[in-house]
């Protein structure tokens, strides 16, 4: 040290001689022939432990005997300087990584009489670098390292398990089973400019199956110097396209089913716009797709009720019976089942389906016609026997007052008078219900006053059923607007109601039966309701009011009062439902939506 | 001459009175029942000479009666007109209200007489049975 700084201060000599030996932050030992530590410092006992008097290898790595290869034993032959990386224990056991420099010390003879090893730890490097290793081997997408002739020089697990070992292969033979660079590599891009790539691919995977992935390119140095090697990652997007190809396959099979099915399919974003118009749509309403998709407001053509629901956020809307109009303004009857659709909890619009209901509308109609002529061919033959009771009774009146005149007795002619009477009164019963059921005639309609027609019936009633201790009560509705009814049927339909109710009372046992005739309004309905607290109805009895000629009275009715009231009803748009109690009465609903009543025939 | 008793059985009332005048104006005498229960009794009461039915009754139809009388010892002689709106002479000729439950096959009425029917027939008819 005097001879290579002779200048220094003593100082800094003495600083260097012993202190600076203590000061490095390496691990250093002096080793002698025997490669016994001779002198340790600090640092290198932190590690390895207290090591002055142990062979080397002991510190070290706990060795019994040299290490092959040993490094000092070449420099103490040749006095050459070495740097190893070399693998040991610290002194607490746990694995330690680091790099040793072996210089030799001369001895006045010029023999190396000792080294010093001179090591730094790089056990944390070297977890680092596992780490990246893992993290290259493990990471799940195909990542490769290539040259510039494409060929794998470093291929992760993924890679190899899905592609097979493919070590000095080209990327295009491991990747894609094929003889030459694909056009589109995105590798070579990057070796010409240096830039990223990315695109995507198709390959065929070892066990044969497609295989898509996007790949991603970036320039590497592996040596450190020249960019002389690209990384590709690929991630695997196969399961990614088979979704979005089910997707795909799944909105296409919505779109043919919207554009195929035979009901209408209008929808509509939140702000009520027209987003989805189908084929059958465009045949209902008589206007193209185009003219409204994005254009139009839904209104057109769904019913205000389920906008004001999507608007509101409801969910869904079913109308077994609505009306539309098309582009002529005719107004159609249709069934309307609606959904409100969400993206999460927002409201992103709602989608109708319109049934046309006007074939369905014939089709009842001619049920109705069917159902009516066969109703009459029962009633001839039902009539006919009715008739031959009708025409005994009037024989037998005739015979009685005959017989009266014969033996001049008066209580014998008033017997067969009224024998007589009863008699011409049932047929006129009998006829005129007959007639008023096989009538198919359109309503003829004036401009009425629900209530009106209710109070007439009342009237009518009210005195005969006091008469026979029932009590009839009329409830008006409050404000109740006129409409377009046929006065004298909906007469009818009271009247029959009211008068099945009056004789319901009479074979009760109840005692202060009642009838109530009430008249309201719901939801533009007019409604109806004739209660009794008679004898009410057995379920099978209920089934059967309305249908042909059911009657429980015997010879006091006829069995047609349900059916033409039925019918009228239905030639108002409306129904009639019963509700009834055995025992406890009954009460009949007649409902007639406002907008569906009939029309007045204009120019005839 | 005691005067010759007939049951009738109708529900209407109206039949009733006919029947009964036309018979009475002839010197028979009549038991009038409303429905099947009633004309049993009669009969069991009064052993008339002839019993005239109707058919479609609410309880108990005229064939039911029949079928009574012509297995019961005591009245199968008991002679039966059957009197209906129903055009029931062919089904009866053609034994449908006629067999019973067992097989047996019974005889036909006395007489079978359809609705409308005047008082004239009605009464040859049962002067035929009973004369």
């Amino acid at each position: 040290m005097e001879k290579t700084f002779p200048n220094l201060p003593v100082a800094v000599r003495n600083w260097i001689g012993r202190q600076l030996f203590e000061a490095v932050p390496n691990n250093i030992v002096v080793i002698d022939r025997d490669y016994r530590v001779i002198l340790a410092n600090s640092n290198f006992k932190e590690v390895f432990g207290k090591a002055e008097g142990k062979h080397c290898y002991q510190a070290y790595k706990n060795r019994s005997a040299i290490c092959e290869n040993c490094m000092a034993a070449q420099t103490f032959e040749d006095g050459k300087v070495r740097i190893n990386d070399e693998a040991g224990f610290d002194r607490n056991g746990r694995p330690a990584h680091y790099v040793v420099h072996i210089a030799p010390v001369y001895d006045e003879t010029g023999r190396v009489a000792y080294v010093i090893e001179m090591s730094y730890d790089v056990t944390e490097n070297k977890s680092l670098q596992k780490e990246y290793n893992i993290l290259f081997e493990r990471v799940p997408c195909y990542v490769a390292v290539i040259n510039r002739n494409l060929q794998i020089v470093r291929a992760n697990e993924k890679l190899r398990d899905t592609f097979g070992e493919t070590l000095g292969e080209h990327c295009y033979e491991v990747y894609k089973n094929r003889s030459e660079q694909c056009p589109d590599c995105p590798a070579l891009k990057t070796f010409a400019d240096g830039k990223p790539y990315q695109s995507e691919q198709v390959g065929i995977a070892k066990n044969g199956e497609i295989t898509r992935y996007v790949v991603s390119t970036a320039l590497v140095s592996r040596s450190g110097q020249d960019f002389s090697h690209v990384v590709e990652m690929s991630a695997d997007v196969t399961a990614l396209h088979e979704l979005s190809a089910k997707l795909l396959q799944e909105s296409n099979f919505s779109k043919l089913l919207i554009g195929n099915t035979l009901d209408a399919v209008v929808a509509v974003d939140a702000s009520g716009r027209v987003n989805i118009f189908n084929r059958a749509a465009e045949t209902l309403f008589q206007v193209s797709a185009k003219e409204v998709i994005g254009k139009s407001k839904g209104r057109r053509f769904v019913p205000r009720e389920f906008l004001d629901l999507i608007q509101n956020g409801g969910n869904s809307l079913k109308l077994e019976e609505s009306m539309v109009k098309n582009a002529a303004h005719e107004e159609i009857p249709i069934r309307f089942s609606g959904s409100v659709l969400r993206d999460g909890d927002k409201v992103i619009g709602g989608a109708g389906f319109i049934q046309d209901l006007r074939e369905r509308k014939a089709m009842e109609q001619e049920l109705l016609e069917n159902e009516r002529l066969a109703a009459v061919g029962q009633t001839v033959a039902q009539l006919a026997h009715g008739i031959k009771n009708i025409l005994t009774g009037l024989q037998g009146g005739m015979y009685v007052i005959k017989s009266g005149l014969k033996a001049g007795s008066q209580p014998r002619i008033d017997k067969g008078w009224d024998m007589l009477e009863r008699n011409v009164d049932r047929i006129t019963v009998l006829v005129k219900g007959f007639l008023s059921f096989s009538k198919g005639q359109v309503p003829e309609v004036a401009f009425t006053n629900p209530n009106a027609i209710a109070k007439e019936v009342f009237q009518l009633y009210r005195d005969t059923a006091k008469q026979k201790g029932i009590t009839v009560r009329f409830l008006p509705g409050k404000a109740l607007a006129s409409a377009y009814m046929d006065a004298e049927k909906i007469h009818t339909c009271l009247a029959n109601l009211v008068s099945n109710a009056i004789d319901a009372c009479q074979t009760t046992e109840n005692q202060d039966c009642s009838v109530t005739l009430d008249v309201k309004e719901e939801n533009d309905t007019i409604i109806y309701e004739v209660a009794d607290t008679g004898c009410g109805m057995e379920y099978e009895i209920k089934n059967k009011v309305f249908t042909t000629f059911f009657t429980t009275k015997g010879l006091g009715g006829t069995g047609l009062g349900l059916m033409v009231t039925r019918k009228i009803i239905q030639e108002h748009g409306g129904k009639i439902t019963v509700h009834s109690n055995p025992g406890k009465g009954s009460v009949f609903r007649i409902e007639l939506p406002r907008r569906r009543l009939p029309q007045p025939q204009t120019g005839r | 001459m005691s005067k010759k008793n007939i049951v009738l059985v109708d529900d209407e009332a109206d039949v009733i009175t006919f029947l009964q005048t036309v018979l009475e104006d002839h010197g028979y005498a009549t038991w009038p029942a409303i429905n099947a229960a009633e004309g049993l009794k009669l009969i069991k009461e009064h052993k008339p000479d002839l019993v005239c039915l109707d058919v479609l009754m609410p309880e108990e139809s005229g064939i039911s009666i029949f079928q009574k009388i012509k297995t019961d010892p005591d009245f199968q002689q008991l002679p039966v007109i059957i009197l209906s709106g129903l055009n029931l002479s062919q089904d009866l000729e053609q034994v449908q209200f006629r067999k019973l439950a067992d097989g047996t096959i019974l005889p036909a009425p006395e007489g079978i007489l359809e609705k409308p029917a005047n008082a004239e027939q009605f009464l040859a008819l049962v002067d035929k049975i009973l004369g």
